[in-house]
C-alpha cells in the first residue's frame, strides 16, 4: 500500500517540488530542488529544507508539526519524482548538521523500506565514507553522503 | 513548451521563487561537490 504524503506540486520538469507541512495551527512551505553538481554533470545534488519568503531554503530548519513520517515520504515521492524527468542522471546529498545527516540517512532507510512495495521501481545506493571512499549502502552504517541511482535495464 | 510543461505539472500554477545562490546555501551544496571531487575512486556508475 502506498504511504500517505503531502499534495506536491512539481516544476522545471522534476527540478523544484514544493509541499505544505501542516499541524494545527502552523503551515510550513517545502521545497526538494535538485541542483546540477559542478563536478560531475550526471550528478545532482538534494537541496530539502523551509522555502522562506524571500525565496532562501533554510537547510537547517527541523519540523515542528511532528509530522516526520509524512515528510519523509513527501521527499521519497518527491526523488522517485525526479527520476521519471531524469532516470540517467544520479542523486547525492550530504547532511550539513547532525541532525540533518540523521534525516538523510532516515530518508534512505525509509527509501529502501518503500521499494519492497514496488519491485518495478529499483535503484543503486551508496553511501560516503569518511576516508574518501564510496560503496554500497549498508543499514548499520554511518556515512557522511549519499547517491541514489535508478537502475536501468544493463546495470 | 516550458510554460506548457508546467500547467501540466501543477494545472496552470506559477512556481514559487526559489534563491539556490545563497551563500549558506552554496556552501551545503559545495559540501556535495567535495565529497565527489575528493573520491578515490571514480563514481560506480556508467
Amino acid at each position: 500500500m502506498e504511504k500517505p504524503v503531502y499534495p506536491i506540486s512539481t516544476f522545471e520538469n522534476g527540478l523544484y517540488h514544493f509541499f505544505d507541512s501542516v499541524s494545527d495551527n502552523i503551515v510550513t512551505k517545502k521545497v526538494v530542488a535538485f541542483s546540477p553538481s559542478t563536478e560531475n554533470e550526471q550528478i545532482y545534488r538534494l537541496v530539502f529544507g523551509d522555502l522562506l519568503p524571500n525565496g532562501n531554503i533554510d537547510v537547517y530548519s527541523s519540523s515542528q508539526n511532528k509530522d516526520m513520517e509524512l515528510i519523509l515520504s513527501t521527499v521519497i515521492k518527491a526523488i522517485e519524482s525526479f527520476f521519471v524527468y531524469h532516470p540517467e542522471k544520479i542523486i547525492s546529498f550530504a547532511g550539513s548538521t547532525p541532525a540533518r545527516t540523521r534525516l538523510y540517512r532516515a530518508v534512505i532507510n525509509k527509501f529502501i523500506d518503500n521499494l519492497e512495495n514496488p519491485p518495478e521501481l529499483s535503484y543503486k545506493i551508496y553511501g560516503f565514507t569518511d576516508d574518501n571512499e564510496i560503496e554500497p549502502f549498508q543499514k548499520d552504517k554511518i556515512y557522511i553522503g549519499y547517491l541514489i541511482h535508478k537502475k536501468n535495464e544493463n546495470s | 513548451m516550458k510554460t506548457a510543461n508546467k500547467k501540466n505539472e501543477n494545472n496552470g500554477l506559477t512556481m514559487p521563487y526559489v534563491n539556490l545562490d545563497s551563500p549558506e546555501l552554496k556552501k551545503e551544496l559545495n559540501k556535495i561537490d567535495v565529497l565527489i571531487k575528493n573520491l578515490k575512486h571514480p563514481l560506480p556508475f556508467k
